[in-house]
């Protein structure tokens, strides 16, 4: 069965307007298919393959969710919003799908999140929860010019999830700044298919900090696009895969204006049978001079059957630009772990500490250090999960 | 010292030293490829019934095969019914009689890359009288890879003199089914070097295909086979600093380097094709695969090239570390100018324990060229202890070019470490400014910033490549700022 | 010998040199104070004939030669040598390689003949004392991770070795300590003499006291506002720039 059958009884199920305005989506989805492994992007990825047999519509719950100091929270629990007004709740489809894998989502999504922040705006907790069946939802941020906004997304995959997407449309107008945190984890017996895609206009700053944990297929394409000078975008995520897990991160920045300025900064935790993919692809248009762009990669693999698959990628069209990368992939530094246990420290924990601050870096939120702990008790939490005695 | 007579024959035989028969010379074969013509190639060279089945396997292959579409490369699709797969050696006689018939803009970039009289002479196809010299110095070369034992020839003779050690290694380290262009040489491929190196002998030069006798007209679909025995080690240079030309457009050479417990092979290549017009017509698409397979306990393979020239490159010398502590290295500059395009780079497959690889690639882009490195550091779950270090830098030259960088890396061993930096930078103005108000010439500023940006790869090359490395380069940048 | 007379140059539309006047006769140290901003760096480039520095009135002479006429290369061929207030580094180039360049392609240009390897190191030991640098620094990339006062150090082993004849030196001076600055000093002096002048740009005094200079000028608002002897130096050191600024 190709993905479009088993993913029609989904479209179906939408209401006959929201079927309509999304028909196009569905029909170049059932045109150009589902990226597969032949395709460069997704050449250690078979998201269509880690489906379940049967996809579900999805069911609503009750859970209880976690608060965050100085935040608001609205949540999306299997699909159904709870404590959204009205006017923050999404109905119109995607504007446009720039990559055939997010046409999945551009088909299915019918509700999500609309939020337009203002000055005096509390920072915005927003908190998705899968537990069964099939959930798409589709975002959408916009913040106005000058000013300045914060967003933790929690979002957790779970239980008999089949399949879920989420679409994360950000428009950051000129001289607005977002903070966005991503904290993610999917344990479920389905993937998960996350984007994250923004545009900066004039003086436009982007801080995203993202945690990607789980057992299961989790991909995310985040994709940031430079358009007017000033524009800075600092990109952060630690991924760490355990058991089977297999988590894959696509990120692109593009520099499309002159002295535009970037920072991508990941680390990789391999653990167990965990597989981590990373690619952070930047690149430079033509006439886009004066960009100042640095990419470091760092992996830990952490178990004997641990894999990591990084690529640095650099498409530079201008020259007045300073870009540089890097990448390396190792282990944990014996001598350190043999120092904290000559004082004291037992093994274990000081596996933990030494991971932990490989990590801190990555993770560290000044605007929102609430947020920052909760992302490191993520952290600790996939540590906990993964099977040590392996190694 | 032989009479001319004598000379005169040595040299008729040399024409047909790859195993033409006398009454065959004048024949060609039309363009297209076929069973037919690969029987026709086959039977022209008088190979044996096991290299013939070889090469109609991997045209079997081929057939089924897709042209690869990966690469950061634009070109029009190839028509490979349209080429001719065979085609006479070249005639002495028909060459010019004397330099002065040859192209003074010729001569002047060879006078500029420094490259001795007699050197430019045999570049330029002059008669044969005149190279005579070159003629003896090559036997005297021949006699003293005799007494050491090396073996040193066109592969055509070495299929015909040793079989059984042709027959052991061709096709081991790159398959008959590895790649498209590496399946289409495998068919066809017309002629190459061979070198075998027996246990423990270290070569007593360095082989140059500037000695090899057959070289004229075997560029298209070069097949070159390398072997050293335990202990043993080569180091080899392909290619001259000379621009060269040839009628023949597409090139898809292979290379395969075996190198057995502690052998070393060192491999250097200068590639000066031609590369096209400034609209880019006209130029050699080379598409090229090497590749090195460290099979022994410590044996150690190093790829170093400069490639400056073609319209089209496509190529990915690469290691096959198998055997516990091999090592491997890539040393690469390249620079593409005009509208010049190249997608190059390496492959490190760590497979034994304590492995190493180090890959140095510099990138030089400028006029509207676009260039790629696409590497690959692969270690797989058996290569405990493997480590790689690698640089890859890009300059930039004007703003109408392209630089980019694909470095994949993939770990599977819990105890592999990896390390990569890269940088993109052009030359700036700053230093530009500096280097001329000590009184160097703008030109003269630019060649110095660029060779040094290049001198982590220059110092691995044999010595006189380096000399002729770094004025290549000057006289590729010709035009390319201000 | 060098003879600059009212030179304006603007540095991307802002004017920066407002009609200066200096001449500096053969034979004569020469200092320019003044204070940030007041163009004195900028003085330097143009005299290098740097792209983007060029005089937009005005007229600079170097033995009567027009030097608006020349590049940069050109320039240094002539005799000028600035020393950089921040030397720039361009690695994988050896010290030694690029002096030996620099020195040949200079004489070239004045028709001389060239020095080849082995006498040019020779031509470049008997300064190193001098510089306090070891054999060793002509094999490291230029000026690659360097320390500032080795830095400093080696824009003056490269004026020596190439034995200029209009020597300027911006803020030679700045960031060294004691040592380094008497090393520095030491160099200048030992390249006195009637067939060259020297010209110091300098913020602080301090470098005055080991190079005594035949004539102090105080460059403020893109003009010398005031000239004198050595002495003007001290009143500068005392009194600070303000009081000259005002009376300009």
């Amino acid at each position: 069965m190709s993905l479009t059958e088993r993913l029609q009884p989904l479209f179906d199920h939408l209401p006959e307007n929201q079927r309509a305005a999304r028909a196009a989506f569905w029909q170049r989805l059932r045109d150009e298919g589902f990226p597969s492994k032949k395709h460069e992007r997704w050449r250690f990825t078979d998201l269509p393959g880690a489906l379940p047999d049967a996809l579900h519509p999805a069911e609503p719950a009750q859970l209880t969710l976690p608060d965050v100091e100085g935040c608001r929270r609205i949540a999306f629990i299997n699909g159904a919003a709870e404590g959204v007004d009205a006017n923050e709740l999404r109905t119109e489809p995607a504007a446009s799908v720039h990559d055939a894998s997010d046409l999945v989502n551009a088909a299915l999504a019918s509700t999500g999140l609309h939020w337009v922040p203002s000055t005096a705006s509390t920072p915005l907790h927003l908190c998705t929860r899968t537990t069964t069946g099939s959930v798409h939802l589709r975002h959408r941020i916009e913040v106005p010019p000058q000013v300045q906004a914060q967003l933790y997304w929690d979002d957790v995959v779970e239980g008999d999830a089949d399949f879920v997407t989420q679409s994360l449309e950000i428009t950051l107008a000129e001289g607005a700044s977002l903070v966005l945190a991503r904290k993610h984890a999917n344990t479920a017996r389905g993937p998960a298919l996350l984007r994250t895609d923004a545009r900066l206009a004039r003086d436009a700053q982007l801080q995203l900090t993202g945690f990607d944990a789980g057992s299961a297929l989790s991909r995310h394409d985040l994709h940031v696009r430079l358009d007017a000078g000033g524009a800075q975008a600092q990109v952060h995520g630690v991924f760490a895969p355990w058991a089977q897990g297999h988590i894959d991160t696509f990120a692109t920045v593009e520099h499309a204006a002159a002295d535009t300025g970037s920072r991508l900064q990941f680390r990789g935790l391999g653990m167990d049978k965990g597989v981590g993919v990373l690619t952070g692809r930047v690149h430079v248009h033509r006439d886009a001079q004066r960009i100042d762009s640095n990419q470091q990669l760092g992996s830990l693999l952490l178990s004997p059957r641990a894999q990591i698959n990084a690529k640095p990628e650099l498409e530079i069209y201008a020259d007045d630009v300073q870009c540089a990368h890097g990448n390396a992939i190792g282990q944990i530094d014996q001598d350190a772990l043999y120092y904290l246990q000559t004082r004291g420290v037992p093994y274990a924990e000081a596996r933990a500490l030494l991971i932990g601050a490989y990590a801190a870096e990555t993770l560290h939120i000044p605007a929102m250090p609430a947020v920052e702990k909760a992302l490191m008790a993520g952290l600790d939490r996939a540590l906990a999960h993964a099977d040590w005695s392996l190694t | 010292m032989a009479t001319a007579a004598e000379l005169e024959n040595m040299l008729k035989r040399r024409e047909y030293s790859a195993g033409f028969v006398t009454d065959i010379e004048s024949e060609t074969v039309p363009p297209g490829l076929s069973e037919d013509v690969i029987r026709a190639i086959s039977a022209k060279k008088g190979e044996p019934e096991w290299l013939l089945e070889f090469r109609l396997k991997a045209y079997r292959r081929w057939l089924k095969m897709e042209s690869p579409s990966w690469a950061h490369l634009d070109y029009p699709p190839i028509d490979y019914q349209a080429i001719s797969y065979y085609s006479t050696p070249k005639s002495m006689a028909d060459g010019p009689k004397s330099l002065d018939e040859v192209d003074p803009k010729l001569l002047e970039t060879y006078n500029k890359l420094g490259i001795p009289l007699e050197e430019q002479k045999m570049l330029a196809g002059v008669a044969m009288d005149v190279v005579f010299d070159s003629v003896s110095v090559a036997t005297t070369f021949k006699e003293k890879l005799a007494e050491a034992g090396v073996i040193f020839c066109p592969i055509s003779e070495a299929v015909q003199e040793y079989p059984e050690l042709v027959r052991k290694y061709l096709g081991t380290v790159v398959p008959f089914g590895d790649n498209f262009f590496a399946s289409l040489n495998t068919a066809v491929f017309t002629d190459g070097s061979f070198v075998y190196v027996p246990k423990g002998v270290t070569c007593p030069m360095e082989l140059s295909t500037y000695f090899r006798i057959n070289e004229r007209n075997t560029g298209q679909f070069e097949r070159t086979l390398i072997i050293c025995e335990e202990g043993a080690s080569v180091s080899y240079l392909e290619g001259c600093t000379a621009p060269q030309r040839d009628e023949n457009q597409l090139h898809a050479a292979v290379v395969e380097l075996v190198a057995l417990d502690d052998a070393k092979i060192k491999y250097s290549t200068v590639q000066n094709w031609y590369p096209g017009d400034e609209d880019g017509k006209g130029g050699i698409y080379n598409f090229v695969t090497k590749r090195g397979d460290c099979r022994g306990k410590r044996s150690h393979i190093s790829w170093t090239q400069v490639e400056t020239g073609s319209a089209i490159t496509w190529k990915y010398p690469s290691c096959l570390l198998r055997g516990d502590d091999s090592r491997g290295e890539f040393y690469s500059v390249a620079l593409t100018n005009g509208r010049q395009q190249a997608d190059t780079g390496t492959k490190m497959m760590h497979l034994g324990k304590n492995t190493r690889s180090t890959i140095v690639s510099k990138g030089i882009s400028a006029g509207r060229s676009d260039q790629s490195y696409r590497g690959l550091v692969r270690m797989t779950e058996g290569a405990t202890g493997a480590r790689n270090y690698t640089q890859c830098d890009s300059l930039l030259i004007g703003d109408q070019c392209g630089a980019h960088t694909f470095p994949y890396t993939e770990v599977r061993t819990p105890s592999g470490q990896l390390e990569h930096e890269a940088t993109t930078s052009r030359i700036g103005e700053e230093q530009l400014y500096y280097l001329m108000s000590r009184g160097l010439s703008e030109e003269d500023a630019v060649s110095m910033i660029v060779n040094g940006f290049c001198r982590d790869v220059f110092k691995e090359l044999p010595m006189e490549f380096a000399v002729e490395a770094g004025k290549l380069l000057q006289v590729s940048l010709e035009g390319a700022v201000g | 010998m060098l003879e600059i007379n009212n030179l304006r140059a603007s540095i991307q539309e802002e004017s920066i040199l407002k009609g200066l006047d200096l001449s500096i006769p053969a034979g004569e140290v020469h200092a320019i104070m003044g204070p940030n901003g007041a163009g004195k760096s900028t003085l330097g480039h143009v005299l290098a004939g740097r792209e983007g520095y060029e005089a937009s009135e005005g007229s600079i002479t170097l033995d009567g030669r027009d030097l608006s006429a020349m590049d940069t290369a050109e320039r240094a061929a002539a005799g000028l040598f600035l020393g950089f207030q921040y030397p720039v580094e361009i690695p994988g180039v050896s010290n030694i390689q690029f002096l030996r360049a620099a020195y040949n392609a200079q004489r070239k240009a004045r028709g001389e003949d060239e020095l080849d390897a082995m006498a040019f190191l020779k031509h470049v030991r008997q300064f190193l004392d001098t510089v306090g640098m070891g054999k060793d620094m002509l094999h490291r990339g230029l000026n690659e991770g360097f320390s500032g006062g080795e830095k400093k150090r080696n824009e003056i082993l490269q004026m020596l070795v190439l034995q200029p004849r209009m020597i300027v030196l911006d803020e030679t001076d700045s960031g060294l300590d004691i040592d380094a600055l008497k090393t520095v000093a030491g160099g200048i002096n030992a390249m006195r003499s009637p067939e060259r002048a020297i010209l110091l740009i300098t913020h602080y005094q301090r470098l005055l006291d080991y190079v005594k200079p035949d004539r102090v000028h105080v460059l403020a608002q893109g003009r010398i506002v005031r000239s004198g002897g050595p002495e003007l130096a001290q009143e500068l050191e005392a009194k600070g720039y303000a009081g000259i600024e005002n009376a300009a």
